[in-house]
């Protein structure tokens, strides 16, 4: 009859010890998992952000770019200037006339502003600025020089 | 079930989910990167256009004056645009013969002269300068005078590029004044062949006040009929109309200004009168003609390439242009009032010569400095990087055109990826002739050696011309009258209001 | 006793191993999305930027007409060409410090891809596209087609627009007034400018454009 009581407390010991293991096993790994996922999300979340950046100044070169040309293609006159609405992606440029760099030539700075996350009453962040020299128009409709 | 089952299970899950993240922020990191390096490269682009406009935009300012014989003059420093710490600088850089602006017009045409014109001012040169014409005058229309390089084996093309564009320091950096006063020493040298030759010499039809010329053919056509022809022909006294209505009718071949000076100098009209009349009045029709030397700016060894000009006779014009006053320097008729040509000479060679220069070609160089003073010591992890533009600029119409407008960035990769290519073909054919040694010391003496190119062996090609064609151009084709040559930015301004 | 499980123990172990999956599931499929994401927007970064970069660098030193090498600027609505000239490199079928390169951007709507030649050498971009449109501004207006050669000269610029092929699957017709993913417009170095009185046409042709889409 002791060997039987005996036999059992060490089974009962065993088991233990065994389910110790496991949960201990378990333990660990949900740890580690939850480490590596917290590190990788991170990882990728900043990478993500990095990519969406990177693409929308390259959006607002674009607008930038395209807005200079424009004028100085003649397609947009100087008085036409000022802020433009914010178009259906957030962007809006805005293109001022900085004083003379040559006798026909000026030379025209555009902003582009991000309205799209912008807080109310907040700034709205100046994603890009593109500066170059243009030929100018004079007034509205006045033939070419 | 094993023991620690689910551990290697999760861990190899972890492994897995971190090679893909790798991957993907290693691309995106790469995108990041390219976009921003396109960015300055964008940067100092834009900067060096912007100032190729603001260096035509300047020699354009000073347009009357310099159509009426003056040399334009501009400073070296267009443009400085700050970009945080650091700045981008862009300037004229001087040209072969020390000056910022060269003249077009003083140059002889490949396009237009006869091949045994074109031979004379490099009879004295090395024989790759005469490779280089024979080339040029075979190979018609040619682009431009800078793309000859390309017309000689690639074994020559270092040589090729020294005598074509001469002597240069490498872009972006700082030419250092020992160098300059060694240029100059040199410069009783041969000059670089891109001082003697152009393709752009066709003359604008212009006055010196820069409106168009008088067409005397159709104004004298047009005179039974009245009108604006007639009021045209008010200007002229009565000598001069006679004489030019007299040239009109009766000649029938297509004729060179040169008839105007002799019909009016046959009439004993005043020499600078003549001048005046020249100046305001052709023979040619459109808006440019036959090709004309700008003998206040020419070269002497072109002066002394033409017909009816020999060596003597640039030599004395060379000496004397210095000393020109202001009425003199407004036609070409001083050649006869100061003894160097005979009324007969110069009645001869009067169609070809000209005082001014509406062309003109320059260079601008845009670079990042860092810091407020100009230094241009970058810190290794900067960017650094050069854009150059050759451009010849027409002040001719109202307003200014670009005829010519290269992108020379690359300048300084491609001597190096030639001193390559000429090294390879030199130990291909197993023995080493000077010039590659030559060659190979100039190149590596610009850099680092770390920027020598490592290439796969390539068969040089001996033509600049897609594979597809066959044949070479067989007959030159002559431009019409009234538009310049058929290749380039040149349409003769047909079009321009 | 069996060396099982009390029912307790089992229902914790399954509770925690089917959260614990659930977590690895779900962090799978966020990966795999971000990770689509990422390649997306890089392939399509890289493929505007060297699009269009090579259309800027050709526009800044484009001839009118290249020789032998063709007319200047010649393109339709799906494909441009530009001769420039800038230096050989003895690559891309040119020789070294030759003056006269062209650069073709085409799009073919049937596989898809934007297509880059320099020279000789051509290399289909990664990006899928969906559309690709280049029109070119005259000085009297808007056009389909440019040909240099036909003795206008340079236009006054190009635009270039990109619709990226984003949702999977077959997509019908684009809307006519889609906003494209990426535009730009390039100017020639030197080109003329529009000329002003048809500034009012092209102004009542957007005004007209824009009214039709309300």
């Amino acid at each position: 009859m002791n060997d039987r009581r005996d036999g059992r407390k060490s089974q009962t010991g065993a088991r233990s010890r065994r389910r110790g293991g496991i949960l201990l096993e378990l333990l660990l790994a949900i740890a580690l998992f939850a480490a590596a996922a917290s590190f990788t999300t991170s990882a990728m979340r900043s990478a993500v952000d990095g990519i969406r950046r990177t693409e929308l100044r390259a959006r607002a070169f674009d607008l930038a770019a395209t807005r200079l040309a424009e004028l100085d293609a003649g397609l947009i006159a100087a008085s036409d200037l000022g802020e433009d609405r914010p178009r259906a992606d957030g962007l809006s440029v805005r293109v001022e006339i900085l004083p003379g760099a040559g006798v026909g030539l000026s030379r025209a700075r555009a902003t582009v502003r991000d309205f799209s996350d912008a807080v109310e009453g907040a700034e709205p962040t100046i994603v890009a600025v593109h500066e170059r020299v243009v030929e100018q128009r004079e007034g509205v409709r006045e033939s070419r020089r | 079930m094993r023991r620690g089952f689910v551990l290697i299970a999760v861990l190899i899950v972890i492994a897995a989910a971190i090679l893909v993240a790798t991957g993907a922020i290693f691309a995106a990191r790469g995108a990041v990167l390219g976009s921003r390096a396109a960015d300055f490269d964008r940067r100092l682009r834009d900067a060096a256009l912007d100032g190729v406009a603001l260096a035509a935009d300047a020699i354009a300012a000073q347009r009357v004056a310099v159509l009426a014989g003056a040399t334009p003059e501009v400073d070296a420093e267009l443009l400085r645009i700050a970009d945080g710490a650091r700045q981008f600088e862009v300037r004229l850089v001087p040209l072969a013969n020390g000056e910022l602006v060269q003249s077009e017009a003083g140059k002889l045409d490949v396009n237009e002269a006869a091949p045994s014109v074109l031979a004379k001012p490099v009879e004295s040169a090395s024989e790759v300068a005469r490779q280089l014409i024979e080339a040029m005058s075979a190979r018609r229309p040619n682009s431009s005078v800078d793309a000859s390089i390309a017309l000689v084996p690639v074994a020559r093309s270092l040589d090729a590029l020294r005598e074509v564009l001469g002597p240069m320091r490498a872009l972006g950096e700082e030419r250092d004044e020992a160098e300059d006063g060694a240029a100059r020493a040199r410069g009783a040298e041969f000059p670089p062949l891109v001082s003697l030759y152009t393709t752009l010499g066709a003359e604008p039809l212009v006055d010196n006040a820069g409106n168009p010329r008088l067409d005397l053919v159709a104004a004298f056509r047009d005179d039974s009929s009245g009108g604006p022809a007639t009021a045209s022909l008010e200007r002229f006294e009565d000598v001069e109309r006679e004489a030019l209505q007299a040239l009109v009718k009766e000649s029938k071949d297509p004729l060179d200004d040169a008839a105007i000076v002799r019909a009016l100098l046959g009439r004993g009209v005043a020499l600078p009168r003549i001048d005046e009349l020249v100046a305001s009045s052709t023979l040619e029709e459109g808006t440019h003609g036959a090709p004309r030397i700008d003998i206040v700016r020419a070269d002497a060894r072109v002066l002394a390439a033409l017909d009816g000009i020999g060596p003597d006779i640039a030599a004395r014009i060379a000496d004397l242009r210095e000393t020109l006053d202001e009425k003199e320097r407004l036609g070409t008729s001083w050649l006869v009032s100061r003894l160097i040509l005979t009324p007969e000479q110069y009645g001869a060679v009067a169609g070809r010569l000209t005082h001014r220069s509406a062309l003109w070609r320059f260079r601008v160089e845009s670079r990042v400095v860092q810091g407020e003073d100009g230094e241009s010591g970058a810190p290794a992890d900067e960017p650094r990087g050069v854009c150059a533009f050759d451009c010849v600029v027409d002040i001719s119409p109202e307003s200014h055109r670009l005829a010519f407008l290269r992108d020379v960035s690359m300048l300084r990769s491609a001597r190096v990826i030639a001193a390559d290519a000429v090294a390879r073909s030199a130990e291909d054919q197993s023995e080493l002739p000077k010039t590659a040694d030559s060659s190979d010391a100039e190149a590596t003496d610009d850099g680092p050696p770390t920027e020598r190119v490592i290439l796969p062996r390539s068969e040089p090609r001996a033509i600049d011309s897609p594979p597809q064609d066959a044949t070479m151009p067989g007959v030159p084709v002559r431009p019409t009258r009234g538009r310049v040559s058929a290749t380039g930015r040149d349409i003769g301004g047909a079009g321009q209001p | 006793m069996t060396r099982g499980f009390s029912l307790l123990e089992a229902l914790v172990g399954v509770a925690i191993a089917s959260a614990f999956l659930g977590a690895i599931a779900i962090f799978t499929t966020n990966l795999g999305d971000s990770r689509a994401r990422l390649a997306r927007s890089s392939r399509e970064i890289v493929c505007i930027e060297s699009v269009f970069g090579a259309i800027e660098r050709a526009c800044a030193s484009a001839v009118v007409s290249g020789g032998q090498q063709g007319a200047g600027i010649v393109g339709n609505e799906t494909s441009v060409r530009i001769v420039c000239s800038t230096i050989g490199l003895g690559r891309d079928g040119q020789q070294i410090f030759s003056e006269l390169g062209a650069t073709a951007v085409s799009f073919d709507p049937g596989s898809r891809r934007i297509s880059l030649r320099r020279g000789g050498s051509l290399d289909m971009i990664g990006a899928p596209v969906r559309e690709m449109r280049v029109r070119y501004l005259a000085v009297d207006g808007w056009q389909d087609a440019f040909d240099t050669a036909e003795g206008a000269g340079f236009p006054v610029g190009i635009e270039v627009s990109v619709w990226f092929d984003r949702a999977s699957g077959t997509e019908d017709e684009l809307p006519a007034d889609a906003v494209p993913d990426r535009s730009r417009f390039f100017r020639v170095m030197g080109a003329p400018r529009v000329d002003p009185l048809a500034i009012r046409r092209i102004d009542r042709e957007r005004e007209a454009a824009r009214e039709e889409q309300r």
